[in-house]
């Protein structure tokens, strides 16, 4: 017991020379420059997506710094491992906040972290922008925190919308397939939807994320009969539910969650055909999109070799409204200010990357209108067959 | 479609994701059978295999078979490398600090791959098997899925008949007896752990290229390794037969009642396995009995 | 360096702090604890939190793994059963903090209980295995109840109060965490000298000597279970409120690991060890963040890729740990003592 507080002693005495640190003299802006800071997963299975997402943030940060940057001053961009759980988000967070004295945050991936963080971004009273967030972060509408994209309940509604409309839902056998963490999400979408619209859902599968053997689940939507899916997943697990979709020669109609739509699903499919639709709260990667053509160009500007997918628009898509935004709101730049100039954003035009930003008082999610694309094997692209439309159904407003 | 039509489909998958389970489930046989350590690292030598052959077959553009053997000897030089730079030094330690060894491997392992070869996501490896599938009493199942299958089954054999009839193999039976009494007769332990780790990793290697094939390459494809643990348990953790049929019954396990009776049964049904042969038969179906009761 | 330990009453032989010397260090000590949180920011703050916590769950585990010799895998399982329990109660029962806390450390020490049982019979890799299973049963539960739980989107905990001092700050958490940290080690350290813990010791030594001496070893073994688990459930309970999310797959078997790898690298069975391992793993990540900042603006390539290499200096430091120091940062403190103590002379 004496070694053991003696060591603390000596221990905390550190961290208090370590710790009386650097109170940010303000808010990261300067003459010349603006600190940000994004957090992303690099480290943890989500890693590999983390860091393309990482890599997005930098393709818009350089691009707009090598144009002079906004107003005079240049972004300076700290990328902050977030693991994919609340405690290193939460860790990376403060750390932003507090060590690197960030104005603010452009980007937080995925819903653990974004759970965790949105509480800390309104203690801090950072501005933050989250990618997809779930509903606890915009419902009620939190100051400072805008969610870009549509979050995945409202992506659920508007696909069964296309889907009754123009895939004749109302006379197929509808089934969900989920990842565990989003099971609930998509079982209250598809309940609005079955509210609504009287739909009814025969299946309901989840699946545990990463799983190595996806043959239960899609063997059991095999055995109900469905013959349209509601895939609310990532691309990992989509690319897994495809291929063996197809090797089972079980061919119902899929509809996925933007993250399940992306690039990277072509290289372990199969050749074959599978009907799969999708929700775009960001463009694909089409060239016809100017957009997505700017990006891949500087994307290849910055990175050698350059292999685009669509997490890197994760990446870039928030970075750019971020960026919008600190334009919008002029040479004074303070994080009140940059509040009001996103509530001001109406139908701001993002060069098609994703459907047109519009916030206000009380609305802090980005889009209740959602392309579709739908997926193209010949190409290995995906192609968009419907441009952004409104909900009808938005349990939201 | 009725449930009686899909059962030979949950059967097959069962059986090929069961393969993939016995091959990870042999290499954690092997290497505690001759030493008493449980290697937790294992998934990662999977992975490890699974990506040095897609080097050699993609980037290097070697034919396919040429790729497979030159993964082999990659697999024989690392557990050689493994045994001789950790674990010569660790004999005789506790469990404990072992265990702990291979779950610090693990994460190194995971790291350099992430960092050499982060670029290699979610790619298939190619395979000569043609992706088609075919009818087999009802089922349908890929080439590379009756290349897993068969493979496994080779493998097993092979090891079945090294263990029994070959002098190397009858020694390391020894050895994993009591190591002492075989030092005096003349067996050379230290051969046997070289030999224990590079079996393993060969094996391993074989799995993660199998699995590549079914699946695609991902770094955190090692995980899977954590799901065999119950196999092991199963089947017993000294029995070669053993970690065969505890692989498959798993496999067919997850399949019939992730598919059946509830999709989120199929992760954790290995672990009420694991739990009910810890309490019943903790030696497994096929291992030896020397659990200690109080 | 000498120092004066001359007792005159058994009182004065059995304290823990014998010599005045001791006694100052004890007194800087606490001093210190209670003015760093007024200095650093809440960053830091936030560290000296989690090394806390986790600090409280390692306590048990060194209970009972290292100092009992029972092998547990499954204390990310209890931490979890704390969290959940005591993010419940206080959400869906309206249960004040001060009641859900040592309430949810009870459901665990139950937990314990259950585990314990089964445990009789298993030793070494086999008891490892069964708390394995454990954790990913207690997984699949919270999963399995999400209107109860959340589910795997996760439960969202309030902010509590302890009457009308609300937890809302990380300087205010530190007020909570550090005395109940003080407390359990004062309490560990307490224990260890008792029969109930010189029973552990000798469980851990030889356990069928220690049966045949006297100490019933069904009831010592199940409760070491009970008490390792009621600390993982504390350190639960106090988790939850303070990152106000908690999901399933935070308290996998990650979690587990990570407690393991505090007492190893701490050193196995000593309560000065739980608390170097608890600070080393929480710094670590950290520093190596820091050192990703640093070779960010140097060497931008590498920086990138560092973030992999992360996980894996980890792992390297535990495997270096056990290869060479194998009684932890304990081990090396006792020797750096030592030296000191007898300088100028060898030994």
């Amino acid at each position: 017991m004496k070694g053991l507080f003696r060591v603390m002693a000596v221990l905390l005495g550190g961290m208090f020379l370590g710790g009386t640190g650097a109170f940010a003299a303000e808010v990261g802006v300067t003459d010349k420059t603006i600190k940000v800071g994004f957090l992303t997963p690099l480290t943890g299975p989500a890693a590999g997506l983390g860091r393309m997402i990482g890599d997005g943030a930098k393709i818009a940060f350089n691009a707009v710094n090598d144009e002079g940057g906004v107003h005079g001053r240049k972004f300076e961009l700290i990328l902050e491992d977030s693991a994919y759980n609340p405690k290193e988000t939460v860790a990376g967070f403060k750390k932003l906040v507090q060590r690197d004295g960030v104005f603010g945050i452009p980007g937080i991936i995925g819903t653990p972290p974004i759970m965790a963080a949105f509480p800390l971004a309104e203690e801090t009273r950072v501005p933050t922008l989250v990618y997809q967030g779930p509903k606890a972060s915009f419902i009620p509408p939190k100051r400072y925190v805008f969610v870009i994209g549509m979050p995945y309940q409202l992506e659920v509604i508007g696909l069964m919308e296309y889907a009754m409309r123009h895939l004749d839902a109302k006379k197929k056998k509808i089934g969900i397939l989920a990842q565990d963490d989003l099971a609930d999400t998509a079982a209250e979408g598809m309940r609005d939807v079955e509210k609504q619209y009287g739909l009814k859902v025969l299946s309901q599968q989840t699946f545990k994320r990463g799983s190595p053997d996806m043959s239960p689940p899609v063997i059991a939507l095999m055995k109900d009969g469905v013959e349209m899916v509601m895939a609310v997943t990532n691309a990992r697990d989509m690319a897994l539910i495809l291929k063996k979709s197809m090797e089972l020669n079980f061919k119902p109609i899929y509809l996925g969650i933007t993250p399940a739509a992306d690039q990277s699903i072509f290289d372990a499919l199969p050749p074959g055909e599978l009907e799969f639709y999708a929700a775009a709260s960001t463009a694909p990667l089409s060239m016809d999109i100017p957009g997505i053509k700017k990006m891949v160009e500087l994307g290849k500007k910055y990175f050698t070799p350059f292999k685009p997918i669509s997490y890197h628009l994760i990446g870039y898509l928030p970075s750019k409204v971020f960026i919008e935004g600190v334009k919008a709101t002029g040479p004074e730049l303070t994080r009140e200010k940059l509040i009001a100039a996103f509530e001001r954003f109406n139908n701001v035009d993002m060069d098609g990357l994703t459907p047109p930003v519009t916030f206000g008082p009380q609305r802090r999610y980005s889009a209740s209108s959602i392309m579709v694309i739908k997926m193209d094997t010949a190409s290995k692209t995906f192609k968009i067959v419907r441009k952004a439309e409104e909900l009808q159904l938005n349990p939201f407003k | 479609m009725s449930t009686l039509k899909i059962l030979p489909q949950l059967v097959a998958s069962g059986i090929v994701i069961g393969s993939i389970y016995a091959l990870i489930a042999l290499g954690f046989v092997l290497i505690y059978k001759s030493t008493r350590i449980l290697n937790f690292a294992q998934g990662e030598l999977l992975m490890l295999g699974a990506y040095m052959c897609f080097l050699l077959s993609v980037d290097l553009k070697l034919p396919y078979i040429v790729a497979f053997l030159f993964t082999l000897v990659f697999a024989f030089v690392l557990g050689i490398t493994l045994e001789f730079v950790l674990f010569r030094k660790m004999i005789g330690e506790p469990v404990f600090s072992l265990i702990m060894i291979t779950i610090g491997l693990s994460s190194v392992f995971r790291s350099l791959a992430a960092f050499l070869w982060g670029r290699i996501d979610m790619v298939a490896l190619p395979s000569p098997f043609p992706p088609k599938p075919i009818a087999i009493l009802g089922a349908s199942i890929t080439y590379p899925q009756l290349a897993t299958m068969g493979g496994m089954g080779i493998m097993f054999s092979l090891f079945t008949i090294f263990f029994r009839y070959s002098r190397l193999g009858t020694s390391m039976r020894a050895a994993s007896d009591d190591q002492d009494a075989a030092a005096l007769t003349g067996v050379n332990i230290h051969r046997v752990f070289q030999l224990a780790w590079v079996m393993a990793a060969v094996v391993a290697s074989v799995g993660g290229i199998f699995l590549a094939h079914i699946n695609y390459l991902d770094v955190g494809m090692g995980f899977i390794a954590v799901r065999v643990f119950p196999a092991v348990i199963l089947g017993g953790m000294e029995s070669i037969v053993g970690s065969l049929i505890g692989g498959l019954i798993i496999g067919l396990a997850e399949n019939l009642a992730g598919g059946l009776i509830h999709s989120r049964l199929q992760d954790v049904i290995a672990y009420f396995v694991l739990i009910i042969v810890l309490l019943v038969r903790p030696y497994g179906l096929f291992g030896q009995k020397e659990i200690e009761r109080i | 360096m000498a120092r004066r330990d001359y007792t005159v009453t058994y009182r004065e032989q059995i304290e823990i702090f014998r010599t005045d010397w001791s006694k100052s260090w004890l007194a800087v000590l606490l001093f210190l604890m209670a003015v760093f949180p007024f200095i650093a920011d809440s960053y830091i703050l936030y560290l000296a939190n989690l090394t806390g916590i986790f600090g409280i769950g390692a306590l048990g585990l060194n209970l009972l793994t290292g100092n009992g010799g029972l092998i547990s895998l499954g204390q990310g399982g209890f931490v979890a059963v704390g969290a959940y329990a005591c993010g419940i109660l206080v959400t869906k029962l309206d249960l004040p903090f001060v009641l859900a806390l040592p309430l949810s450390g009870l459901i665990a020490a139950l937990c314990g209980f259950v585990i314990g049982l089964p445990a009789l019979r298993l030793k070494g890799l086999y008891l490892a295995m069964i708390t394995m299973g454990f954790v990913f049963v207690i997984d699949y539960i919270i999963n399995q109840f999400s209107s109860l739980t959340g589910g795997g989107e996760g439960l969202k905990v309030p902010a509590v109060k302890i009457g009308q001092y609300a937890l809302n700050t990380d300087l205010k958490f530190y007020s909570v965490i550090m005395p109940i940290l003080i407390l359990l080690c004062y309490f560990t350290k307490n224990l260890l000298r008792t029969p109930f813990g010189r029973a552990l010791i000798a469980i851990r030594d030889r356990d069928i000597a220690a049966e045949v001496s006297g100490v019933h070893l069904a009831k010592c073994k199940v409760q070491a279970f009970m008490l390792s688990a009621f600390y993982a459930g504390v350190a639960g309970a106090i988790y939850g409120p303070y990152v106000k999310l908690i999901s399933p797959d935070y308290f996998g078997i990650r979690l587990s690991i990570d407690y393991i790898a505090i007492i190893i690298i701490g050193g196995l069975g000593t309560v000065v060890g739980t608390l170097f391992g608890s600070l080393f793993v929480t710094i670590v990540p950290e520093v190596l963040r820091m050192f990703s900042d640093l070779t960010r603006t140097s060497y931008p390539v590498f920086a990138e890729r560092f973030g992999d290499l992360r996980e894996g200096v980890f792992g390297s430091l535990i495997i270096a740990f056990i290869l060479f120091e194998p009684t932890g940062l304990a081990g090396i403190w006792r020797r750096v003592k030592i030296y000191f103590k007898s300088w100028p002379f060898r030994y």
